[in-house]
């Protein structure tokens, strides 16, 4: 199963770097790099926080598909 | 002060091994020189001043909110230097095997204090690839 992220639309949407997001939820930028790459699975917890940034659901921030 | 990062802490456990692997020549070694003691001093000075500021630095460590990445990367790390040291005291056990008559016990004991500090370089390593490269 591969993860899907809609991450980067969303951040370019509010205008937030890569950092500024690893700052809101307070992980680092390379987190949030892999998190898009799709080469990091996000904790619940994480997913959460950033859902909340973005004003949206953790299900619209993530996929998966049965690559 | 700047913010602590895992890699920091996983490459300190170098220096400390390098200690250990010292205090452990303290006790093994089979002769004596006058300036061994100004090296004992030497070590156990260090020793004290590098644990305190180490001690603070992973004080702040913990008050900070931990990266879930670097540390999902380091318990993959850590299993797989788990595989790398159970090998290596493999190996080390079947050396002393075959050489038993030739092997002295303190020459088995810089073995295992080898195998602590090659360990905790390759554990420093592949974690700095591992966090590099992503889950």
């Amino acid at each position: 199963m591969a993860l899907l992220t809609n991450l980067k639309p969303y951040r370019e949407k509010y205008n937030l770097k890569q950092a500024d997001l690893a700052e809101l939820v307070g992980v680092r930028r390379e987190t949030i790099v892999n998190l898009e790459r799709g080469k990091y699975n996000p904790s619940l917890k994480l997913a959460m926080d950033i859902a909340r940034v973005f004003h949206t659901t953790v299900e619209e921030l993530f996929q998966y598909t049965d690559e | 002060m700047r913010k602590v990062s895992l890699r920091e802490i996983v490459a300190d456990k170098i220096v400390f091994a390098i200690l250990i692997a010292l205090y452990y020549w303290m006790w093994a070694r089979n002769d004596w020189h006058n300036y061994y003691t100004s090296i004992q001093y030497a070590v156990f000075a260090f020793t004290f001043f590098y644990f305190i500021s180490r001690a603070s630095r992973l004080r702040k460590y913990k008050q900070e909110r931990p990266d879930e990445m670097s540390e999902a990367n380091l318990k993959r790390c850590d299993a797989l230097c788990l595989k790398i040291g159970a090998a290596a005291i493999i190996v080390l056990s079947f050396i002393c095997a075959v050489g038993r008559l030739s092997i002295t016990t303190d020459l088995i004991g810089y073995c295992l204090m080898g195998i602590l500090i090659a360990l905790a370089i390759i554990r420093t390593i592949l974690f700095y690839i591992m966090d590099t490269k992503g889950v």
